[in-house]
């Protein structure tokens, strides 16, 4: 189970997505246990860029259910950065 | 899309931060009507909209559960619905054929239609020979409430002479001795 964690974290950290999706459906009992941790590497990537947001998206609309309110302020305020910071407009597109 | 489910999922878990919700998806709106009033070329912008996702749900059914209808004020949504507003099929009639009741009248003066409350029931007179008693009438009777509050009486009166002839016999005794 480590190593599966391990991996997607990587995974998600190098923004290979789709070797991450990949894992995700094979491993997504496993992935769930752990919740936390998944989640803060996603917003660690989230937080960096705005790549490839529809497989952040999916993820975290997946966790969404058993995250806690600390996290959750903290990706409404990182999707806050996006919309009012007036450098970062261009990666609008992108939603 | 995806950002506005997020959002609605978070609502749903947290209820307490609504009005935060509310004000990003306000902005996200504003932000992207803005974005599609100054595109240049909006070709791939009608394509994305015309899309199916996996659930076979499409942008614009998206676009309706978000409430987002301030971005169908820009010009390139409104040339996509009016062109699916305009559709591949042609539509006959006349503009009066959209009104069920202007439709029901019409029928009926024609005669294309026949009236069933005339030919059959309500206006035709009735032979009372030919109506007989329900079989179950019986039954009926005897689960009448009228029956019930008879029998009810019955027993009553019934009990109430036994202890006044119980009450007298009781005085007699007493005063015998």
């Amino acid at each position: 189970m480590k190593t599966v964690l391990c991996s997607f974290n990587e995974s998600v950290m190098a923004e290979s997505f789709f070797l991450a999706i990949n894992l995700w459906n094979k491993y997504e009992r496993y992935l769930q246990q752990d919740v936390h941790k998944v989640c803060e590497t996603i917003t660690k990537s989230l937080q960096m860029s705005a790549f490839m947001l529809e497989f952040k998206l999916f993820f975290l609309s997946k966790l969404v259910s058993k995250i806690t309110y600390k996290e959750m302020e903290k990706i409404l305020h990182i999707i806050e950065n996006y919309f009012f910071q007036t450098e970062k407009k261009e990666s609008l597109l992108a939603f | 899309m995806q950002l506005q489910e997020l959002l609605s999922e978070m609502k749903n878990r947290y209820p307490e931060i609504e009005l935060r919700i509310k004000f990003l998806k306000r902005s996200i709106i504003r932000q992207v009507k803005s974005i599609l009033e100054n595109l240049f070329l909006p070709v791939n912008i009608t394509y994305y909209i015309k899309q199916t996702d996996i659930f076979n749900i499409r942008v614009i059914d998206y676009l309706e559960k978000h409430d987002t209808f301030k971005l169908f004020e820009t010009k390139v949504m409104d040339r996509v619905v009016r062109e699916m507003w305009n559709g591949s099929i042609d539509a006959g009639g006349s503009f009066f054929a959209l009104s069920t009741s202007y439709t029901i009248m019409k029928e009926l003066v024609d005669g294309s239609k026949e009236d069933a409350e005339r030919n059959h029931r309500l206006l035709l007179t009735r032979d009372l020979d030919s109506l007989r008693h329900h079989t179950l009438t019986f039954r009926v009777y005897l689960k009448s409430m009228s029956l019930r509050y008879t029998i009810e009486l019955i027993t009553y009166s019934i009990l109430l002479l036994g202890l006044c002839f119980n009450a007298l016999a009781f005085v007699s005794s007493y005063w015998e001795l």
